[in-house]
């Protein structure tokens, strides 16, 4: 707007100038011509009034009749006539009143013809009257005066119209000025009024969307810089909306998730507190009863005992499955893929679960086409699946069928699992929430078929884990089929496949004896080995220390430097015993322990775990036997291995004592030793522990009155007598303090040795078991 | 002989509770859902009820709220019993109209500390 103003007076002054200096120069130009006219007219009037004074001294001297004109003289006079006429056509183009001249030309001319008569007739006396002439030249000098005033007139006129045209120019030139002025002031004006409002819109919505109104957008009344700035405001605002979106998305989700896991807790708060409540109610009603009345009702105990045993399994079912799903949702759950034959583990689960689908009267079948590939997949988990859904269908089916059906998709090079049975079936509501953590279809359904409601959520979980998918359909009362679609090649970057020992060695440090590796080794000794004892560990320094450990304690050593190999030689050479480390590069911390643990082929070997951490619990929770923090100690993995290796237990030794702390001294002492022991506080229960199980030797004493002791030191003789058995166990009287001559004396009849032990003197005992 | 209807679906549970409250002289009635324990009540008015609330048809709350929009049994005392053990678990018990609260695994001797408080207090 203000450039247009701008735009408008330039051109405004512009024209007002072009046209004043337009009129200005015109009467300029006129005045010129009036003065050059006036200027002209003066001349010709000078070579008149010449002119005329030859003729008049000419005449004068023609009446004297003295001379006549020479040729030259006449043309002479006819040039200055012609000059004169030259001059008066001069005039022309500076005249002003073109009648006035009309009339001086006129005159002009017919002077022009007698003067010119006279030089003619001169030389032939027929020249004018002189009278005439005189008259024509009075007459044309009054026309000239006539043309010059009327001329001056004229130059009066033009110097009035210029002044005029002057005063007007600037009278113009003034008001633009004035007119400038205003619009200036007034666009000014304009402008700070204008700038004021938008900026006072932009500092408005800068406000608001400051207070958080984000959804504000400043309205844009223009399309200058303030414009443009408010257009950038408002793309900054939607930025700013967008990223608070994404961040309360995800505030949401993080809620959710929150939300999730309080449920979560909760739900295992009172999964776990149903089965304590009965195990803690059953516990102390027994003590109740045995101590109120001080006998049981045998029958009435054993079925409450058996409660409190269900309530405890079903706990540890839950605590298991827990735990899975809490490995799963941390990610540690691993897939340990192999190669196996599917149908193999079907048909021995199908095997293993038709007594149970019997009891309640199913029948339990498998149907599969005969071109089934092997997977390369988790086998133990896959086994895991298939016996979860097969309880599930035996759980809500009665008197009906329950049928495995596998079949194989070439083209998707998938294959596909159907677990069907006829039993009671889900609504579509109960259908949608089933593999939800903790939801059976309705509550009552884990009162009255028991379960955790937690194995579905881990089955979905682990397929999805195994890339995988699993699905149910089901109709209410007609049954239920669960579909899991596995494929027949894992793609690379989902595996978790160990590194080939090969490669393995590679990339360690040299070790110390790599020939020796993932082989048995024969220790030099050719003496009878305590046992086999398998160190997986990937530290070559510390297997080979471990090793050189277990040589002098008397152990045949084998070493893997990597979890695969381990557990191939743990299914291979069934050692008595592995030292596991849990810092394995080649596979999740827990994972060996895991697979070691859930095999049929290697879960009875004791597993000893070693770790930087003290990470018992979880381990012994896994399966573990022992826990060895790192670095090892040489005397307690010594003690670890006698305690824990079947081969190298002494026996079984049966200790007869009242609770002290000189019998738990002891008690430590036999199983550092390798002892396995039976404790007994009574007569009569030494008698039951006897009958448990036969001791290779026999401790009594520690605190039982010496009669006491010989009771039952005679007791043990006619019980052991009764046994008829070859393998009389020794039998060892221990006193903390040395015993007076005469009962030494008695004692040594009936007792093989006696032994004094107390915490300063454990050598005796020591050097007696070794 | 102080009558008590214990409400639990829980068959390990309900069978526990009653033996041991009946070795402590109290006669125990008992329902497996919150439908069967109104009628129960309905017939014969207990002088205490002792209601899981997790209760499969009618679940504890809604019972509760039931019994105290009765006038016959409007202060009738009522003890909940729940696995619920999170905050706010006992103030939804209480705020359905339940007496007092007791949590499981039951800790036996506090639960009869609460039964014979509130049977002395109703008796009055």
């Amino acid at each position: 707007m203000s450039i247009t103003a701008i735009v408008a007076l330039f051109t405004l002054t512009n024209i007002t100038y072009q046209l004043s200096t337009e009129n200005r120069n015109l009467r300029l130009d006129n005045l010129q011509n009036a003065v050059a006219g006036q200027l002209a007219s003066v001349t010709i009037r000078q070579l008149l009034e010449n002119r005329q004074k030859e003729i008049l001294v000419l005449d004068a001297l023609k009446k004297s009749g003295t001379e006549k004109l020479s040729e030259k003289e006449i043309e002479n006079g006819l040039t200055e006539l012609l000059i004169l006429t030259v001059k008066i056509d001069q005039l022309k183009p500076y005249v002003a009143t073109t009648s006035s001249y009309e009339s001086l030309k006129a005159g002009h001319d017919i002077l022009q013809l007698q003067w010119r008569q006279f030089y003619l007739g001169y030389n032939d006396h027929q020249t004018p009257k002189t009278q005439e002439i005189e008259s024509e030249f009075a007459n044309t000098m009054q026309l000239l005066g006539d043309f010059e005033s009327l001329e001056i007139l004229a130059a009066e006129l033009q110097t009035i119209e210029l002044q005029k045209t002057v005063r007007f120019t600037d009278r113009i030139t003034m008001a633009i000025y004035l007119f400038t002025i205003i619009l200036t002031l007034g666009l000014g004006y304009i402008l700070i009024r204008y700038t004021n409002k938008s900026l006072n819109e932009l500092n408005l919505g800068t406000v608001r969307i400051g207070g958080g109104d984000l959804n504000y957008h400043i309205p844009v009344n223009s399309d200058d810089e303030i414009g443009d700035l408010t257009i950038a405001f408002n793309e900054m605002s939607d930025k700013l909306r967008n990223a608070m979106a994404q961040v309360q998305q995800s505030k949401e989700k993080a809620d959710q998730a929150n939300r999730s896991k309080t449920n979560f807790l909760a739900n295992m708060s009172h999964e776990l507190r149903t089965p304590l409540n009965a195990i803690i109610g059953y516990s102390e009603m027994i003590i109740e009863d045995y101590r109120e009345e001080k006998k049981l009702n045998e029958q009435q105990a054993v079925s409450d005992l058996q409660r409190i045993l269900s309530s405890g399994r079903h706990l540890l079912q839950l605590i298991n499955d827990v735990l899975d799903l809490a490995k799963i949702e941390s990610g540690n759950m691993t897939v340990f893929n192999e190669t196996f034959d599917s149908i193999d583990i079907i048909e021995e689960l199908v095997q293993t679960m038709s007594a149970i689908a019997k009891k309640g009267n199913n029948t339990l079948a498998l149907e599969s086409s005969d071109n089934i590939p092997n997977l390369y997949n988790d086998s133990i988990k896959f086994r895991q699946l298939i016996l979860n859904l097969l309880s599930n269908a035996c759980k809500f089916t009665e008197n009906g069928k329950i049928t495995v059906l596998v079949s194989y998709n070439e083209k998707l090079q998938q294959v596909i699992y159907h677990v069907t049975d006829t039993g009671i079936g889900m609504t579509p509501s109960q259908l949608n929430r089933i593999f939800e953590a903790f939801v059976q279809a309705d509550s009552s359904t884990s009162k009255k078929y028991g379960g955790t409601g937690l194995g579905l959520s881990i089955c979905k979980q682990f397929v999805e884990l195994m890339d995988g998918t699993m699905d149910v359909t089901s109709a209410e009362g007609e049954g239920t089929t669960f579909t899991i679609v596995l494929p027949t090649k894992m793609p690379q970057y989902i595996t978790h496949d160990v590194i080939p020992a090969e490669n393995q060695q590679e990339l360690s440090l040299p070790p110390i004896d790599s020939s020796s590796s993932n082989k048995a080794v024969s220790t030099s000794s050719q003496s009878v080995k305590l046992g086999r004892v398998l160190v997986i560990d990937d530290d070559p320094e510390a297997r080979q220390l471990l090793l050189r450990h277990l040589e002098k304690e008397g152990y045949e050593g084998i070493e893997a430097d990597n979890a695969k190999s381990g557990i191939e030689l743990s299914n291979t050479e069934q050692p008595d015993l592995i030292l596991l480390d849990l810092m394995m590069p080649d596979i999740d911390r827990w994972t060996a322990l895991s697979v070691l643990k859930e095999s049929p082929v290697t879960r009875h070997i004791p597993v000893v775990l070693q770790s930087m951490l003290d990470e018992k619990n979880l381990g012994f929770d896994l399966g573990a036997a022992e826990f060895l923090s790192k670095p090892v100690d040489r005397q307690r993995m010594a003690a670890v291995l006698r305690q824990m290796n079947p081969r190298d237990r002494r026996g079984t030794a049966l200790l007869i004592a009242p609770e002290s702390t000189a019998r738990q001294l002891l008690l430590n002492e036999l199983s550092d030793e390798a002892w396995q022991c039976m404790l007994a506080t009574s007569k009569a229960q030494a008698i039951e522990r006897i009958q448990q199980k036969f001791p290779d030797i026999i401790m009594l004493g520690l605190g039982i009155p010496y009669d006491k002791v010989v009771d039952i030191l005679d007791m043990l003789g006619s019980e052991i007598k009764s046994k008829q058995t070859d393998q009389v166990p020794p039998i060892y009287v221990v006193s903390e303090t040395p015993l007076g001559s005469n009962e030494s004396r008695r004692l040594d009849l009936v007792a093989d040795k006696i032994i004094l032990f107390n915490k300063d003197n454990t050598q005796s005992l020591s050097e007696l078991v070794k | 002989m102080t009558k008590i209807l214990l409400v639990e679906d829980n068959e390990m549970n309900r069978d526990m509770l009653t033996r041991r409250l009946e070795r402590k002289g109290f006669s125990i009635e008992t329902a497996s859902d919150g439908e069967e324990a109104l009628q129960m009540i309905a017939k014969s008015i207990p002088d205490l009820v002792l209601m899981d609330m997790n209760l499969p048809i009618r679940n504890g709350w809604s019972t509760c709220r039931e019994l105290r929009a009765h006038q016959t049994t409007q202060s009738l005392p009522v003890i909940a019993l729940t696995a619920h053990a999170m905050a706010g678990d006992e103030q939804k018990a209480l705020d359905s109209g339940c007496n007092d609260y007791a949590t499981k695994p039951i800790d036996f001797p506090l639960l009869l500390a609460k039964i014979n408080k509130l049977l002395a207090t109703s008796s009055h």
